[in-house]
Order: structure tokens, then sequence, then C-alpha cells
């Protein structure tokens, strides 16, 4: 009993620590003046931050960069996935995994640094090009990864039936497989969506020019004081926990509906 | 029981989770070096109760002693038992050795020692040599015997075992079994068994405690236990048992299934209704006669040492309610009609050849049925059957009549022609139109020639009569209970086919009685229902 | 299932052998020539110059997995022990801040330790001496134990939320406390998930420049910020600056291997 209760103030504190700087940073990000020191509550660099064009520009194109690389990645991942899933040889499959977890395990410093040095060799100046590139580079493995597992779950009966019923293969593909491998493709999608959006350092080796969000960011944080970035974190943030609770609150709530009447069936 | 001392003594336990309770102050005495087992379905409580033993759960009422001391609040690391968990929970990252020697290594006890403690008990429980193997690599009997082991080698007083064999294959149960006795045995220490199988705890057992809905039904030896249930619900688990309900007429007389039965039971109430259980291989399947039961059988299942059969009773009680032959037996309450030459034999549907109809009688079900009397002529003027032959054409038995009679009036006659004109026909009574001659047995059928009849011989034919009031027939309805439905099982070495009629032999000793209980109440309950809505 | 699409993966294999392969092999190649294409182990050598910069990497990132591992461990613990609602809701909390953009994480942290920041106002208004928080190596420690905290957590979580009740109550059984419990099973089962948190944790850590360039002010420069430098800086040479990745890259991979010696052949794939 009473380790239980240690341990959860314990935890408590541990989710403390996590969400402490978020919280400080929006609570100054109302703050009526430049600096830590509360001088009442203002808008002021929400504002500031609405009017800065650069960084709507740069959230504009982190946009455009993330839909781009994320449908593409998840095309060549869907690709790569049958692909893998029709192949007989396993020692091919094992090398294509292997070469699949090195962008994974790389630092992404590495990465970065290695398609700088091929764009640079292939005369490829940096820009949306070799931005998009490196960004599909580093998603199609996650993209990949969370397909191939949904395929290998598929009952082969159902594919066989679905012929036996009269499907021509195409058709028995387009019926039994895509819905099946369905949960994995939106997956793959919404986390190379977001890795894409998320992405600072390999953005930092090979946008050359491209401003995304995360360059920007970068920018302005070096210069330490800078109000408009507790707003901009705020906004984010509230987008964030948005998005988490409307996907998750009503899977937790079905679950916990399931477990209470596991409990009282009992 | 053991003489020896209570090692064990729970004292009123009750446990509930989320306000439903799984004990209901639950006492029990577990003696020194004895095999207990815990036996029940599943959520009987049985699995808690060990590990309200084992120290896993605290009951939310009662005690629990060990050795006369309370351990109610000692953590399970300080207590002097073992557990061998279901499914073995073997420690997935150490090896066979030092999954062994886990508990020893806590008591910080020497490497030698541990080494020898730890081959010793390897070598017990047939491992030696899988000391460095890897715990999930070993087939399920292994992890077992790793798991015995495990537990074993602490030297406890009691041991726990929580559905050990449950996972394993059915030969290599019965081997672990015997295995787990001689191991009991030869450790002389305290075995706590949780099964839901009753055939492992009858095998194994010194002592079985039968548990259900949280409350103990029975403690007893394992021979107690199967011959002498103390409920129905003891006999339902314990073995397959057929449970009827029947009506206790006196001492050693007692009813069920439209028949009464010589038993050996007493003590009862007069009329009281008792629940009779008779075990499947107490019954022995035989001609059918007037005097046992009989059925259809209608599944045969080969068992290896014995046939186990499903068998239909031509049963279905006549309702008291609908008609007045009821708990009093008498079948007074309907008219019993005089005058006659005629001996009044009963009232019978017609049918599937007809019953007799008296207090607790057994009827097929396809209601409604009308009522008959029945007549036998007075004196030996009984025609017999006297001879079966299988007609050439069809399966259909074709019956032969013959007059068993001192004077042939009808000696010779009743045969391929069909008419049953030679049989006497009984002269009109007044009220009464004469229905024809019935064979008695099994209800009758219509004696005539090319009448398909049962198969048995020797029966003895009446005359029916339907009474007429005013003219027309008057019929008795009578309403049925639905069958209670119930297959009766019965073992037997004698193999009869999926539709033949056989009977049901049970000796007086075989027959046993005991009151009824609640959990059979329950169900009585909701038949009645059932018999409601067929009203 | 018989599809027939193995060519389907060409596109993959190509892009991956392109984008991945050919671009570490790059690497190599540019740190062991000069700028005219021509062998030479100059950048090498330059780059192992910074040895020290090296080991001052490997040591802060070392300490930061250490405090994470000490903070995650019991963390995931408590997690693992709770109700599988519970678990969840608790596991997206971990997840939420890591959802932020790192960068703007590591500014909370700046706003939080920087000489005019959160504390230090605090401190200066109840009347005590504003203190030297950020550009210490203390600071970048605290960046990364805080930015990295949840790749500890998530992985040690999902393995010990697997580990059978069962196994606790029979350590039990068996006469085993809670720390016997913990040091003889938990642990040693949880072991998987601490080797993979462990290099989720260090790998980034030992290679950020972020971290160090935001709030360990320029006395505390790590392999990260040198390799940036050197490709991206006003040092702009490309050979010299894969020499030194090549370096980190090396330290990586023995990360790697003395933790794959570590695991267990039978550790379960980490759910990232």
């Amino acid at each position: 009993m009473k380790r239980s209760k240690i341990s959860g103030i314990y935890a408590a504190f541990v989710l403390a620590f996590l969400y402490a700087p978020i919280a400080i940073l929006i609570i100054y990000s109302f703050n009526s003046v430049k600096g830590y020191s509360w001088q009442g509550f203002s808008l002021k660099w929400y504002k500031e931050l609405f009017s800065n064009e650069l960084i709507i520009e740069s959230f504009r194109n982190t946009l455009i960069v993330a839909f781009v690389a994320s449908v593409l990645a998840t095309i060549l991942g869907i690709l790569a996935a049958l692909g893998v899933y029709s192949m007989k040889n396993k020692m091919a499959k094992g090398l294509i995994k292997n070469v699949t977890n090195l962008p994974i395990l790389n630092p992404e410093i590495v990465t970065g640094i290695s398609l700088m040095l091929l764009f640079s060799a292939m005369r490829m100046r940096g820009g949306w090009a070799t931005l998009i590139i490196a960004h599909i580079t580093f998603c199609v493995p996650s993209v990949f990864l969370s397909i191939l597992p949904k395929l290998r779950q598929i009952n082969v009966s159902l594919y066989e039936a679905a012929m036996d019923l009269g499907c021509s293969p195409a058709k028995a593909f387009q019926k039994v497989v895509i819905p099946e491998i369905m949960p994995g493709i939106v997956t793959g999608f919404l986390m190379a969506l977001t890795y894409s959006i998320d992405d600072f350092v390999i953005s930092f080796f090979t946008a050359g020019d491209v401003q995304t969000l995360s360059i920007t960011i970068y920018s302005m944080v070096k210069k330490r004081v800078s109000p408009e970035i507790n707003a901009l974190s705020t906004i984010l943030f509230a987008v964030v926990l948005a998005v988490l609770l409307v996907t998750n609150i009503r899977a937790i709530r079905r679950e916990k509906e399931i477990e209470r009447k596991r409990a009282a069936r009992r | 029981m053991s003489s020896d001392p209570i090692i064990i003594e729970l004292k009123n336990i009750s446990k509930s989770y989320d306000g439903e309770p799984i004990l209901r102050s639950v006492d029990l005495e577990i003696h020194d070096k004895e095999f207990v087992t815990l036996l029940g379905p599943s959520g009987c409580g049985k699995t808690t109760m060990l590990r309200i033993i084992g120290g896993f759960v605290t009951p939310d009422e009662g005690d629990v002693n060990f050795l006369g001391k309370k351990i109610n609040d000692l953590p399970p690391h300080k207590r002097q038992l073992n557990t061998v968990f279901q499914k073995y929970a073997l420690f997935p990252h150490l090896d066979v050795y030092e999954n062994v020697a886990f508990g020893l290594r806590l008591s910080k006890t020497p490497e030698e020692e541990i080494a020898r403690r730890v081959h010793e008990m390897l070598a017990m429980v047939n491992l030696e040599g899988f000391d460095s193997r890897r715990v999930d690599l070993l087939s399920g009997g292994q992890q077992q015997r790793v798991a015995i082991a495990r537990a074993l080698v602490n030297r406890p007083k009691v041991l726990l075992l929580d559905e050990p064999l449950g996972a394993l294959d059915l030969k290599l149960r019965k081997e672990m079994q015997t295995e787990l006795k001689k191991i009991q045995k030869r450790l002389g220490i305290t075995f706590i068994y949780v099964t839901h199988d009753q055939e492992e705890a009858l095998t194994m057992s010194d002592t079985v405690v039968v548990m259900n809905g949280g409350v103990i039904q029975q403690i007893g030896t394992p021979q107690d236990i199967y011959n002498e249930p103390a409920n129905a619900f003891t006999a339902d688990f314990i073995g397959q048992s057929n449970i009827v309900p029947g009506l206790m007429h006196e001492d050693f007389s007692i009813s069920f299934g439209g028949k009464k039965h010589k038993c050996v039971d007493k003590g009862f109430k007069k009329n009281e209704k008792v629940d009779v259980v008779i075990r499947p291989e107490d019954i022995r399947l035989g001609e059918v006669s007037e005097d046992v039961l009989c059925g259809k059988v209608v599944n045969v299942t080969f068992k290896g040492v014995h046939y186990e059969m499903e068998i239909a009773l031509r049963s279905g009680q006549v309702s008291p309610e609908t008609i007045e032959v009821g708990e009093n037996g008498a079948y007074g309450e309907l008219p019993v009609p005089s005058n006659c030459d005629f001996e009044f034999e009963g009232w019978y549907t017609k049918p599937v050849g007809g019953h007799k109809v008296e207090a607790d009688t057994a009827i097929c079900k396809n209601a409604p049925h009308r009522l008959y009397a029945h007549w036998t002529m007075y004196g030996e003027r009984s025609s017999r059957i006297h001879e079966k032959a299988v007609c050439e054409e069809g399966e259909e038995y074709r019956v032969y009549f013959e007059s068993n009679e001192t004077d042939d009036s009808f000696d010779d006659m009743i045969c391929e022609n069909g008419v049953y004109g030679e049989l006497p026909v009984p002269e009109e009574r007044e009220g009464f139109k004469f229905a024809g001659w019935f064979t008695k047995v099994n209800g009758g059928q219509k004696a005539q020639t090319g009448a398909e009849l049962l198969e048995y011989d020797n029966h003895t034919l009446y005359a029916h009569f339907t009474p007429i009031e005013n003219g027309s027939e008057k019929t008795y309805t009578i309403k049925l209970k639905p069958d209670s439905g119930k297959l009766w099982i019965v073992q037997s070495t004698t193999f009869a086919p999926v539709g033949t009629f056989v009977g049901l032999y049970i000796a007086p000793d075989n027959i046993h009685i005991m009151h009824k209980s609640n959990w059979r109440a329950k169900e009585e309950d909701e038949t009645d229902e059932e018999g409601g809505e067929v009203k | 299932m018989t599809i027939k699409a193995r060519w389907a993966a060409a596109p993959y294999i190509a892009w991956m052998v392109l984008f991945t392969i050919i671009p570490l092999c790059m690497i190599a190649y540019f740190g062991f020539t000069d700028a005219d294409g021509i062998f030479t182990l100059e950048y090498i050598k330059k780059a192992s110059d910074h040895i020290p910069t090296l080991i001052k990497s490997i040591y802060l990132a070392a300490i930061s997995t250490v405090i994470c591992l000490v903070i995650a461990y019991p963390f995931a613990y408590h997690v693992s022990r709770k109700s599988y609602s519970r678990q969840k809701m608790m596991i997206m909390l971990v997840m939420l801040p890591m959802w932020m953009n790192f960068l703007l994480r590591t500014h909370a942290l700046s706003a939080l330790i920087e000489d005019n920041g959160v504390i230090n106002t605090l401190l200066t208004k109840l009347g005590f001496e504003p203190l030297q928080m950020i550009n210490t190596q203390g600071a970048v420690v605290f960046g990364m134990v805080y930015n990295y905290l949840p790749y500890m957590i998530l992985p040690l979580y999902s393995i010990m939320t697997k580990i059978d009740v069962r196994l606790v109550e029979a350590a039990a059984d068996l006469g085993a406390g809670f720390i016997q419990t913990h040091r003889r099973i938990i642990f040693p089962m949880s072991v998987p998930g601490i080797v993979s948190g462990t290099t989720m944790v260090f790998v980034p850590a030992v290679s950020t420049f972020v971290i160090s360039g935001l709030l360990g002010g320029s006395g505390n420069y790590l392999i990260g910020d040198l390799i940036t430098a050197q490709t991206l800086g006003g040092a702009y040479n490309l050979n010299y600056g894969s020499a030194t990745s090549l370096l980190l890259m090396v330290v990586v991979l023995i990360t790697m291997v003395i933790f794959n010696r570590l695991e267990t052949e039978d550790s379960e794939a980490m759910i990232v």
C-alpha cells in the first residue's frame, strides 16, 4: 500500500519534470514584456507571430515538404512491402531489412551529412528537390516497417478464397489485401508526416535556401529571448494535444468500458 | 482423514472482488502429510483459496492459521510454503539450474549445498543433465518438472499446486499424476492441489474438497465423494451422473422415471421430493419389461472399455395440475367404470400405445393424449404373442397371435388374414365403446394382423374401451409437462444400436437418494417457468 | 499467398542504395581523400586531434543515459503495474512532449535556466544571487535527459508490461522480497528494454549539436557541433567534416555492437 503511494508520487514528479518547461513557455507566451519577469497578460506575441512573414512562409514550406515526401514515401513503402513479402530469398529479405534499419539507427547528423555529400557530388544545389529526397529517405523505412507486418498477418486463405469465388488476382488484391493493410498504410503515412514535420537535423544539412519551420525556429531560438517562439510553442502544443486527445480519448474510453465490463462479469 | 496434526486451518474465510463474493465463510482444516485437492468448476473460488493460503490474496474476513499461528499478514516470501504456478511461471532469463536454485540463493545457502540440493531435486524429477538448458526451450512436461523442483528444493512444509497439469496432454498428465503422488509420498509433506479435473482429484488425493459458488460442498476421501455424494452438485460434478427428480414414497421405496423402484435408503419424509442419482456405470441394459425403465437409444459412443449411450426415456410427467391424478397417487379421481365382466385395469393413453396414467406417470410428450379405459378379461383368458417373425417384404415385425387358452376358440385364426374378429369381441358395455385388443407392455399396441409391435414377447392382450358420453366418445385431455428432456447416460459393455428400445436395470443399492439441494431447486424453478408457458 | 510482386521492391531498393548506402560510402570516401579526390590520411589525422571533444561527447551522453535509466526504470515499472487504461493514459502523457518540436522543447529548457530565465528571475526576486546554469556541462546533460527521457521510458515500459505477474508472485513465493524481486527478476528481464532504450538515448545524445549549441554555450563544444561547423560553418571543408563523422560513426558502431552483445538472443523487437 505504502509502496504504491510513493511510486505514484514519484511518477507524478517525472511527469511534472516533462511538463514544467512547456508550462512555463505557455505562461510566458502571455507575458506583456520580453524576459521572464511577469508584467501582465497580453496577446502581443501572438499578434507578432502572425505578422511574422518568415514564420508563416516556413510553416507553409514545412507542410508542402511533409505532404509531398509522405505521399511519395508511402507509395514507395507500399511497393517495397509487397515486393519483400512476395520474395522467397531469405538472404535478400534479410539484406533489405538491414538496409532499412540503417537510417533508423544512424545518427541523424550522419544521415544529413552523407546526403549533403551525395548532393554536392551530384552537383545538386540545396533546395526543394534535395530536401524532399532527404525527407523521403528517412520516412520510407517507417512506412515500410508498418505495412510489412500487416501483410504477414493476412490470412492466406482470404486471398485464395477471393480468387476461388471468382476474383481475378488483381481484383482479389484490391478486395482483400488492400483493406487488410490499410491500417498499416495509414499509420505509416502519419508517421512519415510527423517525422517530416518534426525533422530539423537532416533538413539543416539538405534544405539549402528553403526555410522550413524547424530551421526558422532554430535561427530564432539561437537568439535566445524571442517571445514569439513561446507563442508558437503554445500553439503547436495545443494542436498536438488536441490531435492526441481526439485520436486517443475515444479509444481509451472504449477500453475502459471493456475493462469495467470484464470486472463486472467476474 | 488423517490423524496427523493440523497444519493449515482456514477459519471463516470470506473474499469478494468488486462486491462479487468469491468465497463465503469457508472453514477448512488441512492435516500434515495430506494430499488435499480443491476441486470445483472454474469460478468456484478454489484458486482464490489457494492464493489466500499462499499469501497472494488477503481475505476480507477470517483467519489463516499455519501450525496454529495466525499468518494473515505474513507476506508470501516469509511463508513456509511454495507454489507450483499455473503455466509454471519459470523465469525465462534463468537456466534450469538457476531457476531451481532461486530460492536457495535468496536464503544465502552456501554454494556447495545449493549444487547438491538442486541436483538432488533435478534427479528426483528426472531432469539430470538439464542444468544449463534454457527453460523456454523445454517441453511442457519438462517445464512442469522444473517448476516442481524449484518449489520443492526449498523444503516447504506445504506445496501449493495451482492446476499444474492443465497445459499438458492427456498421456503426460497421467504420468505426472502418478509421479506427483509418488513425490508427495516420498517427501512426506502436505500437497494442496487445485484442479477442475475430477478424475485427477480422485486418483491423487487423500482428501477431496469439492467447492462450488464459494462454498465447500463436501469434504471426504475420493471413495466417499464418489460413492456417497452429499448433494446433487457433488454427484453431478464428480463423475458422470444421471440426476432425476423422484418421489420417496416411504422407506425403501421410491418412484422416478414413472416407475416405482426399491431402494436401500430410508429416513426421508413420506412423499418427499428428492433427487435421485444414478451412475452411468450402475445401469445394466436388458430386455424391455414392464417393471423397469425403458427408453430408446439415441446415441452411442465407443469409449474403449465400454459404450457410452444416451437413452431417451419415455418420460414426461403427467402434470398434477391438469388432471387430478396427482400427488396422492390415486387414479381414482378419474371415473372408474363399473359393472363389467372385465377387470378394470386402469386408464391408458392411446398414442404410442398408451401409458398407464397414475401419479408420477411418465408419458410421452405428444400431448394431448386421450384416455382409454383398459379392461382385462377375468381369469386366465389373456392371449399371448406366440411368435414373431420378420416379414419378408420389409423390416416390420409382423405379429401373430395365438391363444394359450384351454378352450381353443381362437387358437389358430389370428394370422395373415388381418381380422381381429377372431379374438373374442367383448360384450358392449353401457357408456363404453370397444376399441380393440391391445397389448399392455409399453402402453400397448393395437393387436391386429400386421401390427408393428415392438420386439417384446409375452404380451398380454387387453380389451380397450373408450368411454362414451351422450353417444359420442368422451375424451379426457391430459396436459403433459414438457419432457424434462434429459438423456440418461449409460455406460455399458453390451452394445445396443441407435433406435432400439432397451430396459434400464438398476440395483436398489445403486440408487442414491438425496435431499433436494439449493442448486437443484434453482434449476427446477426454471423448468417450472417453462411448464407454465406450455399451459 | 502468391502475390507475384517481387519487382515492386525494386524502386525501394534502388532508392535505399542511392540515398542511404552510397552516401554512407561517400563519407568514407571523402574522409580518406582531399579536395581533389586524392587519397590522404591528413583529415583523419586532423580529426583525431578532436578525440578529447569526442570523449567529452561520449562522457556527457553516457551520464545522460544513466540518469535517464535511473529516472525511467521506476517510472516505467510503476506504469506497467497499472490497469490497462491507466497505462495507456500515462504513456500518452509521456509521448505528448515528444510530439512537440525538439527545438522548442530545448528552447523551453533554456527559458528556464538562462541567466535572465525563469529560475534566476525568481531567485533575484527572492533576494538570492542568480546562478550560472546555462552554458555549463550540467545544462547540456539536463537538456539531453529532458529531451530523451521518453525514449528510455517507452521501451522499458513495453517490456515490463509484458512481464507476467505470476513471475513476480513466483519470486515472492520462493522468498524474494521487493528488492530481491527487482534485482533477480524484473531488472534482468528488462535488459532488452534497457538496451534499446540506452541506444535510443545514447546515439542521438552523443551526436547532438542542437542541445550543446543551445544550452552548452561556446565552452561545451561537442563532436556534433564540430561536424556542423566543418561542413556548414565558416571552416567549410567537407573532407574534414567527413573524417570527423567517421570518428562518430565508429563510436556509434561500437556502442551498437556492445549492446547487441548484452542483449539476449531472444530480445523482442521494440516498439518505437
